[in-house]
């Protein structure tokens, strides 16, 4: 397998206002390699989105701050560009799929003309050529391309997805961010979406990293997985690290204990206890403590360091230093 | 998928078909589906006419400007359709050839300020911070003198003549422009097609006129047609105060004014200048009404 195309090193990202800090991201560090699919996972409020807008320099200007950390996409530092260099990645390097499809395309204009302004700026190329590619993009995400003259409000949440896809692929990108591109739509068009997106990506060979709370849809799609809990990744690995292993973050148990089963018959869900610490103030030691079942004492002093077995990473005490082995 | 999609082929036709761009053909095809847009066109289209070939109609030297004692005051009949006036000008002739300066002035100053208020406006709710907060400022204290007062000192420094009236008239009204702009930029600038548009790659300029502008813009078109009356409203104040036009050059504004003396017992004298105001704003009205209708996809059919 190829070396990891794209990097983040050590991402930390606050949000200043007057009244307080936002913790956002803490620490944060992933790898992808060219043409995976790699799962962000975690709650509402994990930093999932902010790592999303990091990555592609979006962030709000005012209020935040990249405090440390580097994005290396193909050996260049994302943080180094001029605001004109990381336009020209935007969209045709690396783009992204929003979660809403419903406000994330222009009501103004037709989808077709909003396709084909993607192309106009990154590729040059005749018009004709140009209307045959919408065209085919179009056929590529299965719309009927003498749809494309129409507005976005004559379409269903669906294909307006399929259309938000068909403009982050435009450009074929290396990289697709999709930021749970499936959250808005109803169950019986996610499988749908998730498929497509799926087979466009190994048609053309791009990486995605889909962020999600779903771990249906990562067990689904993806290759790798990064669990996710208050701006730092807690445990990591191949799918099959984290769907079969034996051993997992107490916080990883707890989302598998959240989804029902079907081979067990159980009456209630088992939620995880409690809520995230607040993003202003994070507690010293291990942000998950307040709500580990199996909280040490070490756990509120001293922050854990990952566990490293094979490709399987676990930032826990339960698996380093003396408790090694006494593991659930 | 459907057998549509799977078998598609980009043919020689479907490329002349989308060469057409019919976006204008589309929004005319809307607009003419309005009765009310296409009333409000005919009767703007009409006053343009009158105005454009007024020549033709009524001489402009011996009937709109030079006095006629023996005729002065008389009703509307069969030889002066709309009366004379206190010095015997044939009200009809002084309204048509009015117009030009009326419309000349009311359009020129909207344009110019609409232009100025749109990017200044956009700039401001775009960025925001630091910009926004410098040139709201300065329209601010734009705003705080009167418009009236503001025109008349400019009026005042530059000389009288139509060019300073319009500069004078769009000073003071870019600052309300621009804030109705930066108002509606605002409300547009949160929703995530913008976002996408910046993930996209595309740059501020496009940003703004192609995804931030056009979506902005019903509060912008209502606010521009009633713009064109209040113009013309303000330079009959300022001629009023004897800085505005130049009498005897007829002007509607002005034309209101110098019959308020007469209008006990001529009542005729304000009603036609009168009613070119209104007919001209109310047919802006109509058509700018119409026109936000129709270029708005989602109220399409």
């Amino acid at each position: 397998m190829s070396e990891a195309f794209f990097t983040i090193q050590d991402l930390w990202v606050r949000y200043v206002t007057d009244h307080e800090t936002v913790y956002a991201v803490n620490g944060l560090s992933l790898s992808l390699k060219r043409g995976q699919t790699l799962g962000l996972v975690g709650e509402t409020g994990a930093g999932k989105t902010t790592t999303a807008l990091s990555i592609m320099r979006l962030l709000p200007p005012r209020v935040s701050r990249v405090d440390q950390g580097n994005i290396l996409f193909n050996g260049v530092s994302l943080m180094d560009l001029s605001e004109e260099e990381m336009r020209r990645v935007r969209g045709e390097k690396i783009a992204m799929i929003y979660q809403d499809p419903m406000t994330s395309l222009n009501p103004v204009m037709t989808v077709g003309d909003q396709v084909q302004e993607v192309l106009e700026l990154h590729k040059k190329q005749s018009r004709r050529a140009l209307y045959k590619r919408v065209d085919e993009l179009f056929a590529m995400v299965g719309i009927p391309p003498d749809r494309k003259k129409e507005y976005p409000h004559q379409f269903s949440g669906g294909m307006k997805q399929r259309i938000v896809i068909a403009m982050a692929l435009a450009c074929e990108p290396e990289l697709l961010i999709a930021d749970e591109p499936t959250t808005a739509l109803d169950v019986t068009i996610q499988a749908q979406v998730l498929q497509m997106i799926a087979k466009l990506k190994d048609e053309l060979d791009t990486s995605m990293l889909l962020i999600t709370h779903d771990l249906g849809v990562v067990a689904q799609t993806c290759d790798m997985v990064a669990i996710m809990y208050a701006g730092k990744i807690i445990e990591s690995g191949t799918v099959h690290d984290i769907f079969h292993n034996k051993d997992h973050h107490p916080y990883t148990e707890g989302l598998f204990g959240s989804i029902p089963k079907l081979t067990v018959e159980s009456r209630r869900l088992s939620p995880i206890e409690g809520l995230m610490p607040d993003p202003t103030n994070l507690p010293d030691g291990c942000a998950f403590a307040g709500r580990c079942p199996a909280c040490m004492p070490i756990c509120m002093a001293q922050e854990p360091d990952y566990c490293q077995r094979a490709s399987h990473a676990i930032k826990c005490h339960l698996f380093t230093g003396e408790n090694r082995g006494e593991a659930v | 998928m459907t057998s549509k999609t799977a078998n598609w082929e980009f043919s020689e036709e479907l490329f002349e078909e989308y060469k057409k761009k019919s976006q204008i053909a589309e929004v005319w095809r809307r607009l003419k589906k309005s009765k009310t847009a296409m009333l409000g066109l005919f009767v703007l289209t009409t006053i343009i006419l009158l105005a454009l070939f007024a020549d033709l109609i009524r001489n402009y030297q011996s009937m709109a400007i030079e006095q006629n004692i023996m005729n002065r005051l008389q009703s509307p009949n069969s030889t002066h359709w709309f009366g004379t006036d206190a010095q015997g000008r044939d009200l009809f002739a002084r309204v048509i050839h009015g117009a030009r300066i009326s419309l000349l002035l009311g359009f020129s100053c909207t344009a110019i300020s609409v232009f100025v208020g749109l990017i200044l406006g956009s700039v401001a709710g775009y960025f925001g911070g630091k910009i926004d907060g410098v040139i709201m400022r300065i329209l601010d204290s734009i705003m705080s003198i009167p418009a009236i007062l503001l025109s008349l000192a400019i009026v005042a420094v530059l000389g009288q003549s139509i060019p300073n009236l319009i500069i004078a008239m769009t000073v003071a009204y870019v600052p309300g422009f621009a804030r109705i702009v930066r108002a509606s930029v605002l409300t547009v600038i949160g929703n995530e097609y913008i976002e996408a548009a910046k993930a996209s790659g595309l740059g501020t300029f496009r940003i703004i006129s192609k995804y931030v502008l056009p979506n902005a813009f019903g509060p912008i078109i209502v606010e521009i047609t009633m713009s064109v009356a209040s113009v013309i409203k303000a330079v009959a104040g300022l001629s009023f105060i004897g800085l505005g036009i130049i009498p005897p050059t007829p002007e509607w504004g002005a034309m209101l004014s110098e019959s308020r003396e007469f209008m006990r017992y001529n009542p005729y004298l304000v009603l036609y200048p009168g009613l070119a105001i209104v007919l001209t704003s109310l047919s802006l009205n109509l058509l700018g009404d119409g026109l936000r209708d129709a270029l708005d996809p989602r109220l399409k059919d």
